[in-house]
């Protein structure tokens, strides 16, 4: 455990001091506090009965801007210290290979956790200061959303890192990856849907093959989105499992892709050169 | 079989390890005893980065590396030993004294316990990004030897130091042997170790080709490493 947290620590220390952690939580920042701001003119707050435009809008940021940031750390994070040599030497030391990915994710977690913390405290700020203090709870359940979607998609992006040949191929995959799940994975379901009879299982499947679905599904359930803004999907699963079971099944999907992303990344390390 | 205590620090054991079709090792056995300074040397693609990385256990290979009498892998082996690659780029935003107190976490000792002369790190609080690339060598030179492991698997370490540095790793390695602690240098053919090793194992195409004490090393095969 000394040695996970030591290495830990200096993965913590390395992404906190890179331009794309303190880029990203501006950016996320600079995101939320504008939609939150502007939008909240035009709406009561968040999280209302009736879905607004500014909380589907923040709903949109949650999910898909911290994940982009922990799919390109997680990638570059192995493949980049393995191209270095430094996972080499590091791995001579006397650690075991499933502690250099505890680490690896680990500290990177903690960096991210501090983008959040930063995007949504500030967002926070300017909510109370604007005098719009019931819209924090709403606010607290995007970044418990954000926070599942941001663990999954470290997770996703270390499991890449670890198979890939080096930083640059890393980095695209994981970008590819992310344009899968937000893009992608809307062109295939707006293609596939109509075609088919939904069923309980392939419903599953298809929340479950794309964990930013899964967190922005269970963003909407948690914020009593009405079922204009579930999507097909969700109204199906709502219909057939009631509320609780949609968002257990949402939440199963991103313990899953974490632990699997996590256990990938572990197999790749034991089988492969250092 | 012996036991851990009275084992060879090293013994390696038919490895073997291709790239493709390219063979990287070819059977592959090695003995090295305590307290000694054995020079890995061959031309360029020999396999002598490749054997060091076998032994420290980050390369797969074929075969099997015992150090002190126990598997690579086992916790108290990977203990026993510490490795220095070619080429590693150390955390670019970290200090000298970050990538040294990580080194010291990681084998549990204080981190100031290297062996290496003052003056012959940078300033602790030097940035790595702000050094130059002899005195990141030196810095990682340094956290390969916290904790003064008994065997010390070192690639090129002289690589981009000055005089002064390569005359004080060598001073320092020698110090070690005589204290007990046992070198492997992965080295060109052409290289000056200063008289510090004892034995040459030379190395071709990824075969053992001669193995020999440095004085009855045959120049033809041992170029001028010494």
């Amino acid at each position: 455990m000394s040695a996970v947290l030591a290495l830990a620590g200096g993965e913590l220390r390395q992404a906190a001091r890179s331009r794309a952690v303190v880029v990203g939580g501006l950016v996320l920042a600079a995101s939320a506090t504008g939609i939150s701001v502007l939008g909240g003119s035009a709406a009561d707050g968040l999280g209302t009965a009736s879905l607004d435009t500014t909380t589907a809008a923040l709903l949109q940021v949650s999910v898909l801007l911290p994940p982009l940031l922990a799919l390109v750390l997680g990638a570059g994070s192995l493949a980049g210290s393995r191209e270095r040599g430094f996972l080499g030497m590091i791995a001579a030391q006397p650690v075991r290979r499933w502690s250099l990915v505890g680490a690896a994710y680990c500290g990177l977690a903690s960096a991210l956790g501090l983008v959040l913390a930063f995007g949504f405290g500030f967002s926070a700020l300017a909510l109370v200061s604007g005098g719009s203090a019931g819209a924090l709870a709403g606010l607290a359940v995007l970044a418990a959303v954000s926070v599942g979607a941001t663990a999954a998609a470290l997770a996703a992006g270390l499991a890449i890192s670890a198979w890939s040949r080096g930083q640059a191929e890393a980095t695209g995959a994981a970008v590819g990856t992310w344009f899968a799940f937000s893009l992608g994975y809307d062109l295939v379901l707006a293609a596939t849907v109509p075609a088919v009879d939904p069923s309980l299982g392939m419903t599953f499947l298809a929340i479950a093959v794309n964990p930013l679905e899964a967190a922005r599904l269970l963003g909407l359930l948690l914020l009593d989105g009405g079922s204009a803004t579930l999507g097909s999907l969700g109204v199906y699963l709502v219909d057939r499992l009631g509320v609780v079971a949609a968002a257990g099944i949402c939440i199963t999907s991103l313990v899953v892709w974490t632990v699997a992303g996590l256990s990938l990344a572990t197999i790749a390390l034991q089988r492969r050169d250092l | 079989m012996r036991s851990p205590d009275h084992a060879p620090i090293l013994e390696a054991r038919c490895l073997t390890k291709s790239f493709g079709r390219r063979p990287g090792l070819v059977g592959v056995s090695l003995t090295v005893d305590r307290s000694s300074v054995v020079a890995v040397t061959g031309g360029n693609g020999a396999g002598k980065s490749t054997l060091l990385r076998c032994l420290a256990g980050i390369a797969r290979c074929r075969g099997d590396v015992l150090l002190g009498g126990r598997p690579v892998d086992d916790a108290a082996a990977r203990r026993s030993f510490s490795y220095l690659p070619q080429y590693v780029e150390l955390p670019a935003t970290s200090s000298v004294a970050e990538v040294l107190y990580l080194f010291a976490r990681l084998r549990r000792v204080p981190p100031e316990s290297h062996p290496l002369p003052p003056g012959f790190l940078p300033a602790p609080d030097a940035v790595i990004a702000t050094l130059s690339g002899g005195q990141r060598r030196r810095v990682a030179i340094a956290a390969a030897l916290v904790g003064t492991p008994a065997l010390l698997l070192l690639d090129e370490p002289d690589a981009s130091l000055d005089e002064e540095g390569r005359l004080g790793l060598w001073d320092t390695l020698g110090a070690l042997r005589d204290a007990g602690t046992t070198v492997l240098i992965a080295t060109p053919a052409s290289s000056d170790l200063g008289g510090l090793a004892d034995r040459l194992v030379v190395l071709d195409d990824g075969k053992v080709v001669h193995d020999a004490l440095v004085d009855r090393c045959l120049p033809s095969l041992c170029g001028t490493v010494r």
